[in-house]
C-alpha cells in the first residue's frame, strides 16, 4: 500500500488497495489459461506495480500469463463479461506509465508469448508473438543475413509487442523509421474478445487500420501475432565520435549534417554530464570529461558509400568546431565509441536514486536554441540533468536526476518537465517522439491538440473499445475521454511503496 | 465548427439539386466557385455529372462546404486537380447537371476540389521537411525542393497538374517505393476537414511523433472517405548527387517475364535499388527500351554509392544474361517520367499484390494478357515489392458494363481497382466481419452523415 501524496496533474487523489477478482471470474480465467498462469498473491503482484516509469505505482488485481491468441481472447472475453478493465504488458520497460495497472485493472502479461512463429527470409518477413524480445528476433534471423531494424535502447529486454503498442523508436530510426514502418500485419484481440487481422489496406483499398493500431498504447486491443519486415544486414558500418567544447557547436553540426543531405544510420548526442557519469563507471571508454558534448555518428551501407559519407561528416564536424573526431577501426572500437551513448542511462544511477527520462521532439534546425532553453530551465529549477538523445531526429531526452524523498525537488522536476515540453512545442515540436503519452503525459496533450481533435481521438478509441476496458485513462486527458471512473493513481514521492 | 445537425436522410433532401447548388454558392461566395481550368478539365475528361463544383480558397472554407453538405446529407466527392477522377465512359454528360432533381431523385455529388489550396506552408531546408497545402501540384513541390537541392522521393503515376493532396489521399506511389516507401512512410502530418466540417490535424512537422493516435497513416490512402486533406507535411531528402538507370532486356513471352522476376530478386538481394521495375514489352516499347520484357533499375544517391551499386548490378545482370540471354545497358532517366505519364493515362487500372518470391506465379497470367491477342493491356511490376499493375490507357477503353480483367484467379494475390471498377476474376480479399465493422465505425467518426462514402475515386 502506498501513501497518497501528490498529483501533478491535478487529478483527484485516492487510495485503492485492489479488490481480489470474484471467484467465478477467477475460475473462468483458470479454465482459460490454467491456474499456473494467474498471479494473485500480493507479493508477486509487486513486480507489476509499475513499468519503466517508477514514479507511478499501482497494484493490479491479478496478472494473467496466456500463451497464445486463443487464450488472450478467452481472458479478454471473461473480463469483458465481468466489466473488468485490463492492461496488456510486455517487458514493462515503457517510460510513460503506459503499462501502469490502474486500480481495479487486471494485467495481461504477454511475456510467455515469446515464440518466433515463422521466418520467410525470401520475402524478408517474420511472424512473431508479442513477447519476443526485440534483440532476440534479430539474433534469430541473422543467419539469413537479415535483422529487425527498430532498436529502442531497452532492446535487450523490451518486447516486439510493447514496441508495437508504443511505436517505439531507437537510435537507428533516423534512417530506418520507427516501429510502424516495420510492421506489416497484426492479429489483434479486440476488447470483446473477438480476433481480427489488421493490415495497411494498401492491397485492397481499405483503411490503414494497422497504422492506426500501432502506437495506440494498448487502448484499442491486444496484438497477439505480429508480422514484421526484416532488412538485410548492412555490408559495412562506420562509427565516428565527434567531441565538441560547446553544445551549441554540436547542435549546429547536427543541423549541418542533415541539411547537407547526409543520412546517417544514427546521429546521437551526449553531453558533458552524461559523459562524466559513464567515465566514472564500469564502462569508461576513455573519453575526455572536459568536453561539452559529443556526437556519435554512424553510417551503414556499401563500403564505398559509408567511407565517402563518413569523410564528409568528419569534415563538417571539424569545420563546425569539433575538437576531435575519432573513427572506429574495428568492432571493439565501435562499441567503445557507443559506450558514452548506450551506457549513459545506466550510469545515471550513480548520480541519484531516481531518474526521469523526458521525451520530446523539435525540428532539427531548432536544436541549438531548444537545447539552450532546456539547460536554462534545469538551471532555473536547480535540477541536475544529463542529455543523451537522438539528435538526428530532433528527439530530445533530457534526463532529470533526483531523489523522490525530497518532495520539493519532485515538484521542481515536474515543473521543469512541463516547461521543457512547452519549450519544445513552442519550437514547433511535440511532447513525445517514442516513449508514448501513457499515463504521464495525458495532460500535456492539450499543448498540441484542440478539444475537437482529442474528442475525435476519443471517438476513434470508442470504435475499438466502446466500454473503455482496454488500458483505461491513458493517452487522452480523462476530461476528454471519460471512460475511467475509478480512482486516480498517486504519484510516489516518499519511497514508502 | 460544430457538428452537423440532423437533416433528412441521404436521398431525401430538403432542397432540389439546383436549389442546393444555389445555397452553396450563396453561403460560400464566388471565391469558392470552381475555376474555369478545373471545369474544362472535368469536361475534357468526361467525368460524371456533379451537383456543384467548388474550389474553396482556404481550409476553413473547405470545412464549411463540407459542413453545409453534411447538414443536407448531400454526397461529396473530394478532388485535387481532377486528373484522377474516373471518366464516365459515355461522351457528353460531364458537367454541372441542369436537371433540377429533387428529393430522393439523385445522388449526384458536390465536387470539392483543393486546387486553390496551393501554398507552400513551410519549408525549412535544414529540417528536410516541407509543409504544403493539399492543392500544391506535384510539379510545383518538386520545383520548390529542387531550388534547395532536395527532392521528395515519390513518383506516383500522376502528371501535372495532379496535386500532392490527391497523391497522399490515394496513398499513391511509383517505382521509388522500392527504396523510399510510399506516402505512408513519407507523410509526417496532415490537416483534414472531416465529413461534418471539423478541421483537425494529426502528426506534425517533426520526423518522430507518437503523441495521440496515428491519424496520419489512417488518413493516407483513405481515398477521401474520411474527409478532405487540406495540408500535408512531408519528409524530404537531399537530392541525389548521382542518378543512374540500368536496363536489362529479357525477350518476349511468359518465360522472359519469369526470368525477369527471378533476376529482380537476385538484384534486390545483391544491390538494393531505389527502383526496380519489370515492364511488359509494350510498356518497354513506350519507354523507348525495345519491345521486350525489361528490368529497369534506378540507383540514386551519392556518387560512390551509386557507382558501387551500378558496378554490382551490371555484374549480376551480365552473369545472368550469359545463362538466360538478355542485354544489359545504361540509359538516361527518361523512362521513369515516361512510365509515370503512361500510367497516369490509365482508364482502367488494377493492382495485384502478393509476395515478391511468388512474382513468377502472379506474372504468369498477366504476361499472357499483356502479350495476348486482345491488345491494349499494359503491365509493370514493382518487382522487389510484389506489386503488379495492369492497365489500359483511356484511349483503349473498356465498356463499363463489360469491363473485366480477363485473367484467372492467382492464389495468394490480392487485387484492387485503382480506376474504373472492373469485374475482377482474380480473388479479392474478403475483409473479415470485424474489420468491416471497425472500418464502418471509424468512417462514422469522421463522416457521421456518410456523405463521403463514395470517396475520391475509389
Amino acid at each position: 500500500m502506498v501513501t497518497d501524496r501528490v498529483s501533478t496533474s491535478g487529478a483527484p487523489i485516492a487510495t485503492h488497495a485492489g479488490e481480489p477478482l470474484p471467484p467465478p471470474v477467477l475460475d473462468a480465467l483458470a479454465a482459460a489459461v490454467g491456474a499456473g498462469a494467474i498471479v494473485t498473491s500480493p507479493g508477486s503482484l509487486l513486480v507489476y506495480e509499475s513499468d519503466g516509469l517508477t514514479a507511478y505505482r499501482s497494484r493490479p488485481r491479478a496478472v494473467l500469463l496466456p500463451q497464445e491468441t486463443g487464450q488472450v481472447a478467452a481472458c479478454v472475453r471473461i473480463l469483458a463479461d465481468a466489466g473488468i478493465p485490463f492492461v496488456a504488458r510486455g517487458a514493462g520497460t515503457g517510460l510513460s506509465g503506459g503499462a501502469l495497472a490502474l486500480a481495479g485493472t487486471v494485467v495481461i502479461s504477454l511475456a510467455r508469448m515469446d515464440r518466433i512463429l515463422e521466418v520467410d527470409a525470401g520475402n524478408r518477413r517474420a511472424r512473431v508473438q508479442p513477447g519476443v524480445v526485440n534483440v532476440e528476433l534479430s539474433a534469430a534471423v541473422a543467419g539469413s543475413g537479415l535483422y529487425y531494424a527498430p532498436d529502442p535502447s531497452s532492446q535487450t529486454v523490451c518486447t516486439i509487442g510493447g514496441n508495437v503498442a508504443e511505436n517505439a523508436g531507437g537510435p537507428h530510426c533516423l534512417k530506418y523509421g520507427t516501429t510502424t514502418n516495420h510492421i506489416v500485419g497484426l492479429t489483434v484481440v479486440l476488447t470483446d474478445g473477438s480476433v481480427v487481422e489488421l493490415d495497411s489496406g494498401a492491397a485492397d483499398g481499405g483503411l490503414d487500420l494497422l497504422g492506426l493500431f500501432v502506437g495506440s498504447e494498448g487502448t484499442f486491443g491486444i496484438a497477439t501475432e505480429i508480422a514484421v519486415r526484416l532488412l538485410p544486414i548492412p555490408e559495412a558500418v562506420e562509427t565516428l565520435l565527434a567531441l565538441f567544447d560547446d553544445v551549441d557547436d554540436a547542435s549546429r553540426a547536427v543541423s549541418a549534417l542533415i541539411a547537407h543531405g547526409l543520412l546517417p544510420a544514427a546521429l546521437e548526442m551526449v553531453d558533458r554530464e552524461a559523459i562524466r557519469a559513464v567515465e566514472a563507471g564500469a564502462y569508461a571508454a576513455g573519453l575526455p570529461t572536459d568536453v561539452a558534448g559529443a556526437l556519435v555518428i554512424e553510417f551503414d551501407g556499401t563500403p564505398a558509400a559509408v567511407r565517402a559519407d563518413s569523410d564528409q561528416a568528419e569534415e563538417i564536424c571539424r569545420r563546425l568546431g569539433a575538437r576531435d573526431v575519432q573513427r572506429a577501426t574495428d568492432e571493439a572500437e565501435r562499441q567503445r565509441l557507443w559506450y558514452a551513448r548506450k551506457k549513459a542511462f545506466g550510469a545515471m544511477g550513480r548520480l541519484a536514486p531516481d531518474i526521469l527520462v523526458q521525451d520530446a521532439v523539435v525540428p532539427r534546425s531548432r536544436l541549438p536554441d531548444t537545447m539552450r532553453e532546456i539547460y536554462a530551465i534545469a538551471a532555473r529549477h536547480g535540477i541536475r540533468m544529463c542529455n543523451m538523445f537522438h539528435a538526428g531526429d530532433g528527439n530530445l531526452h533530457p534526463t532529470l536526476v533526483f531523489d523522490r524523498r525530497d518532495a520539493d525537488l519532485v515538484r521542481r522536476v515536474d515543473l521543469a518537465s512541463k516547461e521543457m515540453m512547452q519549450a519544445c512545442v513552442r519550437a514547433g515540436g511535440t511532447i513525445t517522439g517514442e516513449h508514448g503519452v501513457g499515463y504521464d503525459k495525458r495532460d500535456y496533450m492539450e499543448m498540441i491538440f484542440s478539444d475537437d481533435e482529442m474528442a475525435l481521438m476519443c471517438d476513434l478509441r470508442r470504435a475499438f473499445d466502446p466500454r473503455g476496458l482496454a488500458n483505461p485513462a491513458k493517452v487522452l486527458p480523462v476530461r476528454i475521454c471519460r471512460e475511467w471512473v475509478g480512482p486516480a493513481t498517486r504519484r510516489v514521492t516518499d519511497g514508502t511503496a | 465548427m460544430g457538428r452537423a445537425g440532423h437533416p433528412p436522410r441521404h436521398g431525401r433532401y430538403r432542397l432540389s439539386r439546383a436549389a442546393f447548388a444555389d445555397h452553396l454558392r450563396a453561403r460560400l461566395g464566388p471565391a469558392a466557385a470552381a475555376p474555369p481550368a478545373l471545369l474544362h478539365r472535368l469536361a475534357a475528361r468526361n467525368t460524371p455529372p456533379y451537383a456543384a463544383a467548388l474550389a474553396p480558397p482556404d481550409a476553413a472554407a473547405v470545412a464549411e462546404a463540407l459542413e453545409l453538405c453534411a447538414q443536407e446529407g448531400w454526397p461529396v466527392r473530394p478532388a485535387g486537380a481532377g486528373t484522377w477522377l474516373e471518366p464516365r465512359g459515355e461522351p457528353g454528360e460531364s458537367g454541372e447537371s441542369g436537371d433540377p432533381g429533387g428529393p430522393g431523385e439523385d445522388d449526384t455529388p458536390v465536387l470539392i476540389s483543393t486546387m486553390r489550396l496551393n501554398r507552400i506552408v513551410e519549408h525549412e531546408p535544414a529540417d528536410l521537411v516541407v509543409g504544403v497545402e493539399a492543392g500544391v501540384s506535384t510539379g510545383a513541390l518538386a520545383a520548390q525542393l529542387t531550388r534547395h537541392g532536395q527532392w521528395l522521393p515519390l513518383d506516383p503515376p500522376a502528371a501535372e497538374p495532379a496535386t500532392i493532396g490527391a497523391v497522399v489521399a490515394q496513398g499513391s506511389a511509383g517505382p521509388l517505393r522500392a527504396g523510399h516507401g510510399t506516402p505512408r512512410d513519407l507523410a509526417l502530418g496532415v490537416r483534414i476537414a472531416t465529413g461534418d466540417g471539423r478541421l483537425v490535424h494529426f502528426g506534425g512537422r517533426v520526423v518522430k511523433n507518437v503523441a495521440g493516435y496515428d491519424g496520419v497513416r489512417l488518413t493516407v490512402g483513405s481515398g477521401g472517405t474520411l474527409g478532405v486533406i487540406t495540408e500535408v507535411y512531408l519528409r524530404v531528402r537531399g537530392a541525389p548527387r548521382d542518378d543512374r538507370t540500368i536496363v536489362v532486356g529479357l525477350g518476349a513471352g511468359a518465360g522472359a517475364a519469369a526470368r525477369g522476376a527471378d533476376l529482380a530478386l537476385e538484384i534486390r538481394d545483391q544491390v538494393g535499388c531505389d527502383a526496380l521495375e519489370l515492364v511488359s514489352p509494350a510498356v518497354a516499347a513506350a519507354l523507348g527500351l525495345g519491345a521486350s520484357w525489361t528490368l529497369v533499375a534506378r540507383l540514386a544517391g551519392g556518387e560512390a554509392a551509386v557507382q558501387e551499386g551500378v558496378d554490382r548490378l551490371k555484374w549480376v545482370a551480365e552473369r545472368a544474361s550469359r545463362t538466360v540471354g538478355g542485354a544489359v545497358s545504361e540509359v538516361g532517366a527518361e523512362p521513369w517520367s515516361r512510365l509515370a505519364l503512361l500510367e497516369s493515362d490509365a482508364g482502367v487500372a488494377v493492382r495485384l499484390t502478393g509476395r515478391p518470391t511468388s512474382l513468377v506465379e502472379g506474372l504468369g497470367p498477366v504476361a499472357e494478357l499483356a502479350e495476348g491477342p486482345e491488345g491494349g493491356w499494359l503491365c509493370a511490376a514493382h518487382a522487389a515489392d510484389g506489386v503488379i499493375r495492369v492497365w489500359r490507357p483511356e484511349s483503349a477503353p473498356l465498356e463499363r458494363a463489360t469491363a473485366r480483367l480477363p485473367i484467372p484467379a492467382i492464389g495468394g494475390w490480392t487485387a484492387r481497382s485503382d480506376r474504373l471498377p472492373v469485374h475482377l476474376e482474380v480473388p479479392r480479399v474478403r475483409r473479415r466481419e470485424g474489420v468491416r465493422e471497425l472500418t464502418r465505425k471509424i468512417r462514422a467518426v469522421f463522416d457521421p452523415r456518410g456523405i463521403l462514402a463514395a470517396g475520391g475515386g475509389q
